[in-house]
């Protein structure tokens, strides 16, 4: 079954995904200025927003972030918007904001690739109550279809 | 969506012992706050059976997880042979009304009957404290995992993504004749 919940729109899982999971601050990989898109969707993910500007600061990485539907129904893409861009005033950060439409895995996804971004980034793995690492529709989906590098941020 | 359509059989709360598949006399007991037990089991825990992030990798990271898990409002049941304690379950309340639940088994000690006595220990003290939902994720993978978590009620809950979410309903307050 795909994770995807409505499956109406949406590609099946490719498991063949070039895709991988590490930490932002660990892989070896990452020497070299990049261009970085992150996914917003929900408070989770948005707290990944000062990490990934902190590194930028050391790192040069050009970073955009694509604001998205929330599977979960919570905040609305304008509200998540108009705080994604405070944090960005906050930082002093000029940083492109996207809101492309529509199922929230499959839109990340593609703009990142039609773009051609170097990784997407993702925040957004909350501990269940007994400290269990969750990942939600959203990372699981862009993790397994994504066809560019995707950083999970724990 | 699956929901369980029925209640779980009623549980008994520990203690209990036993004699398992391979003739070890198990005690199944409620967590004494023997914590120094607890952090020798799952310093012998084979890293291979951790599931989603836990049991933390690291000392530091295990008694803060160990102090979490055993706070005020969470259900610890242990099983223990020769006076070491071979595994180990839990339940942590959730935000809403339900708990949480997760299970421990040392390798040595695994499809031994032990893991089905702690669950149905375990489920009994939590229907004694009146928790009325207890839920959990399980890797898809894991079919030994899922299979003993099937033996004691627990049903598949909502889309499978990476894990499986499966819930039992201990049924404390439907009016049956749950002794």
């Amino acid at each position: 079954m795909s994770p995807a919940s409505d499956g109406r729109h949406t590609p099946a899982p490719d498991l063949n995904t070039s895709g991988t999971v590490g930490t932002l601050f660990r892989s070896a990989d990452l020497a070299g200025a990049m261009e970085v898109l992150l996914g917003v969707w929900d408070e989770a993910s948005l707290e990944a927003l000062d990490r990934v500007l902190a590194r930028t600061r050391t790192t040069g990485d050009e970073v955009a972030v694509a604001v998205l539907e929330d599977p979960a129904g919570g905040a609305s893409v304008a509200d998540l918007e108009r705080r994604v861009r405070e944090r960005l005033a906050d930082h002093d950060a000029t940083v492109d904001v996207r809101t492309p439409s529509g199922h929230p895995g499959s839109a990340l996804v593609a703009l990142a690739e039609r773009e051609g971004f170097d990784r997407i980034a993702l925040g957004g793995a909350r501990p269940s109550p007994l400290g269990k690492v969750q990942l939600g529709p959203v990372v699981e989906f862009v993790v397994v279809n994504a066809t560019v590098t995707v950083t999970l941020l724990r | 969506m699956t929901v369980p359509d029925a209640p779980a059989d009623s549980f008994e709360p520990p203690p209990r012992r036993f004699s398992d598949r391979e003739d070890r006399d198990i005690a199944i007991e409620r967590y004494d706050g023997d914590r120094e037990a607890l952090v020798e089991m799952y310093d012998a825990f084979d890293p291979a059976d951790r599931a989603q992030g836990i049991p933390p990798t690291g000392e530091r990271g295990l008694r803060e997880w160990l102090d979490a898990i055993t706070a005020p409002g969470c259900l610890n049941v242990v099983a223990r042979h020769d006076d070491g304690v071979v595994g180990h379950a839990v339940l942590v309340p959730d935000e809403a009304d339900g708990s949480e639940l997760a299970i421990f088994v040392l390798a040595a000690y695994q499809s031994a009957g032990i893991g089905t006595a702690i669950l149905e220990s375990l489920l009994g003290l939590g229907s004694e404290a009146g928790v009325e939902r207890v839920w959990l994720t399980v890797e898809r993978w894991n079919h030994a995992a899922i299979a003993l978590y099937e033996t004691v009620g627990f049903r598949p809950r909502g889309e499978p993504g990476f894990e499986l979410e499966m819930a039992v309903d201990l049924g404390a307050s439907d009016g049956q004749d749950g002794l």
